[in-house]
């Protein structure tokens, strides 16, 4: 295993430098002009040079990237043009936010897929199977931003039930941070009171990730154990008198898994990218309402970091996912 | 054995990995609450508003947006101060200022006023500020960037000295907030005059000073208790600036009582926000025209005949009752009527589709193609381009319609060979310089830079334009004036379509609030608003 990691991690920075380089030559593409972003709408051309010049925007493209790849060894992704601040700092700062919002979303939804998937196909074409299928086809074809629009006002401006928004309550400050997660950092410091008032800020985004993202992850689930439950040592099992729970549970859940799992990596990235619209409706002050605001406003540096960091975070998601195989299948060697 | 090992061994990376990501986010240093599981909205004495993005800065050097503004501005004073709803000007932190020409300012300082950190406003502070905001390219620097001195004549006299004429100044004063010097020296870092610590920090003699944030969420001000200004029972404690960028979500958190101001445009929104009882909905003419400019370097529009043909075949009337629910007024030129400059004598825009078919008669253009570029995310743009589209095709002309990013519309008017035959602007006032408000637009020295984005360069526009800054008599500037608004509309420099109306809406429960026609809208002097019994 510890080949496999160390080739996976080789592979992680060719592909930082790639996307650097991407991102970097293609921001410097666009036809618009970040020295103008940054002097403001108003300011003469005179001004504008001036401020490109402050910012190193005068000089060659390749040498602003040697100098970017330079800071960025120093974990330096430079400054904001907007806000002046270090990238690294702003995006951290949101981070942990959009992390929360997609963990808390992956690991329910995909503990959610599983079982009414199963449900779905140990219980195959009665009701409850119609049901759940019903269900799955309805997520799919339900945006999740539009979604969240929906539970937001029947939640929140009807029921009065759930928050509009928001980490918190305003003025209300977060625990201290270990992992930047506060539904986490309150349960770890036994802080109960955060951690409810935490989870309730929680429900509305995340169940709109959650329904939005579901279905077919739990129909693909019901297809792949259904087609296990079909094959040979199934039959074997169940002739040698074991009872049906660990049939299913200890023998065809967990080679159905695997291709979940797989789909579960893919739609990760999805998500990640996904949250944009979810963060925007929910106020949540994460990365995808943050790279938003820094493409309208051409903060190059910034747009470049978000994309290096959420192609991280994919990569490393996906690196996870091909660990988990090892939980599930023995057979598995990562070589 | 083995197999055990492998799995634990799985499991304990996979748990490195995710709190190796999690880690990687940490909470923002912020300025700490003074009781901490307190919700302030709580407090009967907390306004609150909603904005759509986090303000990049409380700096007074530099602001972009109405929200950066609204903070700025009331943690900040200027010299003199805007009177509300109105474009005139009034004494502020200068009890008195003197006009001797139109390149010389003195001002006689206001005594006993503080700033947030205890030390007194003085004549130096003031050129502190002054030459803080000129050290820097930054949003603001257009506002002083033709000062050629800034004195301190005596302890409480200050003496603006400009490079060139410019009777309008006073209006530029208005916008330029004044900082404690000793505060700012005390967090300076590596001489950037304290740039770093005042974008979340404030220290002016504002009524109101930053008192707490959460990154991307909300921001607090707390009253200044030793305002100079004084303090009423009735009036508000706290402001809560709530970050909801949803415009739908404002809406509905308006609704619910939550928040007591927007500031989104809620046009679109009116019957639900008049329904509500909680709800006072205003509207005031505003100091804003939406245009097209006309490229009047490329044809066809660098012939007269073809744009005024244009100008008579818009449907002003449409525009108003289908893109602004009748919430506008038809323009009479470019200025708008609220401006107290405005030359009453000028007739308001009118369709004449019959005179515009003869007018592109006579021009020889023939039928052509044109084409008018949009800013994103403005839709009142589009409808308006799409009801001149239909009128163009019955006088021969195809309209084509594009929409991009705000700062490639910018880029590509830097030249007349660049820039496509139209351009959409929403242009509002900044301030209440009414000669500002033509120079930047129509002025020749702005030709290629924002706004000048017709191109236009007319010598007789221009000459009036500079007498008009260069004289301090009034009567001397409206006749200058009334000559540039004239050559403006015989010469179609751009298609005048609208000037819509500002329409804003605030929980009833605070009385005193005005709409204020600058400072690119929604702007709120908390101070003057109180709670109602």
């Amino acid at each position: 295993m510890a080949k496999f990691l160390a080739k996976r991690f080789l592979s992680l920075i060719f592909v930082v430098i790639g996307i650097t380089l991407i991102v970097f030559f293609a921001t410097h593409c666009l036809p618009a002009d970040p020295a103008r972003a940054a002097a403001g709408p108003s300011a003469s051309k005179e001004q504008v040079e001036e401020k490109r010049a402050e910012l190193g925007l005068d000089k060659p493209v390749y040498e602003q990237y040697i100098s970017y790849m330079k800071g960025l060894l120093h974990f330096d992704m430079g400054k904001s043009y907007k806000s002046k601040q270090p990238v690294t700092k702003e995006i951290s700062t949101r981070l942990a936010a959009t992390m929360e919002l997609t963990i808390s979303s992956l690991v329910i939804f995909f503990i959610l897929a599983l079982l009414l998937g199963s449900i779905a196909a140990l219980k195959r074409n009665k009701l409850v199977d119609h049901m759940i299928r019903f269900f799955s086809v309805a997520s799919m074809a339900v945006p999740p931003y539009w979604l969240a629009l929906i539970l937001q006002y029947v939640f929140y401006f009807k029921a009065s039930l759930m928050p509009a928004g928001y980490r918190l309550p305003v003025g209300v400050a977060g625990p201290d941070t270990i992992t930047g997660f506060y539904l986490l950092d309150s349960a770890l410091q036994g802080n109960w009171e955060l951690f409810f008032l935490s989870g309730k800020h929680l429900v509305l985004p995340v169940l709109s990730l959650v329904i939005g993202y579901c279905g077919i992850t739990t129909r693909m689930m019901r297809t792949q154990l259904l087609q296990e439950l079909r094959q040979d040592y199934i039959r074997t099992a169940r002739s040698k008198g074991l009872l049906e729970r660990p049939v299913i549970l200890r023998h065809a859940m967990k080679n159905a898994i695997s291709p979940i799992l797989t789909m579960l990596g893919m739609q990760a990235g999805g998500m990640i990218g996904g949250t944009v619209l979810i963060e925007k409706i929910f106020s949540w002050p994460g990365l995808g309402s943050y790279a938003l605001e820094s493409i309208l406003s051409m903060d190059l540096l910034v747009i470049a970091g978000i994309t290096m960091v959420m192609a991280i975070i994919f990569i490393l998601i996906n690196l996870i996912v091909d660990i988990s195989y090892i939980l599930i299948d023995p057979r598995v060697r990562l070589s | 054995m083995k197999k055990n090992f492998r799995r634990m061994l799985a499991v304990c990376i996979i748990l490195a990995m995710i709190f190796a990501l999690s880690a990687c986010g940490k909470s923002e240093d912020k300025k700490e609450e003074t009781d901490k599981n307190v919700s302030i909205s709580e407090e009967d004495k907390t306004f609150s508003v909603a904005l759509g993005v986090m303000p990049a800065d409380f700096d007074p050097t530099n602001l972009v947006g109405a929200g950066d503004m609204n903070a700025s501005r009331t943690c900040y004073e200027p010299l003199v101060e805007e009177i509300r709803g109105t474009t005139e000007l009034q004494p502020w932190l200068a009890e008195s200022y003197e006009v001797p020409n139109a390149k010389t300012y003195i001002f006689k300082l206001r005594e006993g006023v503080k700033f947030a950190d205890g030390t007194d406003l003085n004549a130096e502070a003031v050129v502190y500020s002054y030459e803080r905001t000129m050290a820097f390219v930054n949003p603001v620097s257009t506002l002083v960037q033709e000062i050629e001195s800034v004195e301190a004549t005596d302890d409480m006299t200050v003496t603006i000295k400009l490079k060139s004429d410019n009777s309008g100044f006073l209006y530029n004063v208005a916008k330029v907030g004044i900082i404690s010097p000793t505060w700012c020296k005390e967090n300076e870092k590596d001489g950037d005059w304290a740039q770093d610590y005042c974008t979340r920090n404030s220290c002016g003699t504002g009524a109101y000073q930053i008192s707490g944030y959460e990154e991307d969420q909300y921001y607090t001000m707390e009253k200044f208790e030793d305002y100079w200004g004084g303090w009423k029972d009735n009036q508000i404690d706290t402001i809560q600036t709530l970050i909801v960028k949803d415009n739908a979500t404002q809406i509905q958190m308006l609704n619910s009582g939550e928040v007591d101001k927007l500031q989104i445009p809620i046009t679109e929104n009116l019957d639900i926000l008049e329904a509500n009882e909680k709800i006072d909905v205003l509207t005031e003419q505003s100091l804003q025209t939406n245009i097209f400019t006309f490229n009047t370097q490329k044809a066809p529009f660098d012939n007269l005949l073809v744009r005024q043909a244009v100008t008579l075949a818009m449907d002003y009337e449409g525009v108003k009752d289908n893109v602004y629910n009748g919430k506008a007024t038809v323009p009479s030129g470019f200025m708008p009527a609220k401006f107290t400059d405005h030359d009453n004598s000028i007739p308001q825009q009118e369709q004449n589709l019959e005179k515009a078919k003869e007018l592109m008669k006579q021009s020889g253009a023939g039928e052509c193609t044109v084409s008018v570029h949009l800013c994103e995310g403005s839709d009142d743009q589009v409808q308006m381009a799409q009801i001149l589209q239909a009128n163009l095709a019955e006088i021969g002309i195809t309209l084509e319609i594009k929409v991009m990013p705000w700062l490639s519309l910018v880029e590509e008017n830097a030249s007349p060979d660049t820039a496509p035959e139209m351009s959409a602007l929403n242009m509002g006032a900044f301030t209440g310089d009414s000669v500002f408000f033509l120079k930047q637009n129509f002025h020749s020295m702005y030709s290629g830079q924002p706004y000048n984005w017709s191109f236009y360069e007319n010598p007789d526009f221009d000459e009036a334009i500079d007498k008009a800054a260069a004289t301090v008599d009034e009567a001397e500037k409206q006749e200058y004036l009334n000559t540039a608004q004239k050559i403006l509309v015989d010469n179609c420099a751009a298609l005048y379509i609208i000037s819509p109306d500002s329409v804003e809406a605030i929980n009833n429960k605070y009385q005193g609030f005005k709409i204020h026609p600058l400072d690119y809208y929604y702007s709120i002097r908390f101070y003057q608003l109180t709670i109602a019994e």
